[in-house]
């Protein structure tokens, strides 16, 4: 079977006001914006819209080290016409079909904790605990928290495991 | 700031049946499963569901480009049952992580493959649009048979364009 699919490019996450997104994405999570993007004529069709044209404000955003070109970015999008639907949040359930979250790995998931977690407006769901993995002849040990960003999109933390 | 996260570790797509969507996301997108679990057993408070043990199956998917990649983890849940009574988003200015992007070399082809399959919904057919960095983009936007966004991006360099 052919292997259509090079890279994975980016995933990309909708919110209301990007601004403030921006203040906890880069100014707490310390993501790079690599490319910006504001304009009133970005192709409806192409995302689904009834108009022919839309509005948009959007950051990519790359992680500490990341190379721009051969790494998954953040497309974090606001929608200036028609606008972001903030009434009804991201899903509550991670069983609710669809792209449910995010996972993202740092050194230390105690210390990302800590400074993720005196961000207005984010919800800490599950505190760092580990996980132990059993497989023959090897335990592994991995470690683990989550939490909801300042919008309710759902982000998963995990440190590099340890034998 | 401190950059402390490395990396975009996996987005997670949650979907009613796996051996279904490993025929769409394997046999027809052709990306590959580096890890498979059945059956697995877990504590549920890092995904939501405090004091209670949660099963899954679950493929890690990842494309051609392998080194660093950030994977898909493909999840159907088992106990609680993956929620497919509701659908996926809609619009793509719901907030939330609304679609995901994948780098690809021949958007037409993949295209007139899942034309023939008849379970996907296309958004918008494949365009052309230029590339903020120069050169432009063929793009094509569908939902997969659960429902869920996503985007083919094959970029084509300015010298290979026919004037």
């Amino acid at each position: 079977m052919d292997a259509l699919i090079k890279a994975f490019l980016h995933v990309c996450i909708t919110v209301p006001d990007l601004d403030e997104a921006l203040r906890f994405y880069r100014d707490v999570l310390g993501f790079k914006s690599v490319f910006e993007t504001r304009t009133d004529k970005a192709d409806g069709k192409l995302l689904g819209f009834d108009e022919e044209e839309i509005g948009i404000y959007a950051h990519h955003v790359l992680t500490a080290g990341a190379e721009h070109g051969h790494s998954t970015e953040i497309n974090l999008i606001e929608y200036t016409n028609p606008k972001t639907i903030a009434e009804e949040g991201p899903y509550l359930q991670m069983n609710h079909v669809g792209i449910t979250r995010l996972a993202l790995l740092v050194a230390d998931v105690k210390e990302a904790c800590k400074t993720i977690r005196v961000h207005k407006g984010v919800q800490i769901v599950c505190e760092p605990k580990e996980i132990i993995i059993r497989e023959p002849g090897m335990t592994i040990v991995t470690r683990w928290f989550s939490f909801r960003d300042p919008y309710g999109v759902f982000i998963a933390v995990t440190e590099p495991p340890k034998m | 700031m401190d950059r402390y996260i490395n990396r975009l570790f996996h987005v997670c797509i949650t979907v009613p049946d796996i051996e279904k969507a490993l025929g769409f996301y394997q046999d027809v997108l052709g990306l590959e499963s580096i890890g498979s679990l059945r059956n697995e057993k877990a504590d549920g408070a890092v995904l939501g569901f405090p004091g209670q043990t949660i099963e899954i199956h679950a493929n890690h998917l990842c494309g051609k480009r392998k080194e660093n990649a950030t994977v898909i983890d493909l999840i159907e849940f088992l106990t609680p049952r993956s929620d497919a009574g509701d659908k996926p988003y809609k619009l793509m200015n719901h907030t939330g992580i609304t679609r995901m992007a994948f780098d690809v070399d021949d958007t037409d082809a993949i295209y007139r493959k899942l034309q023939q399959r008849g379970d996907v919904e296309m958004l918008c057919e494949p365009c052309t649009v230029v590339a903020p960095t120069g050169g432009s983009l063929r793009i094509l936007t569908f939902r997969d048979p659960f429902g869920i966004v996503l985007e083919l991006i094959q970029f084509i360099p300015e010298s290979a364009q026919k004037s």
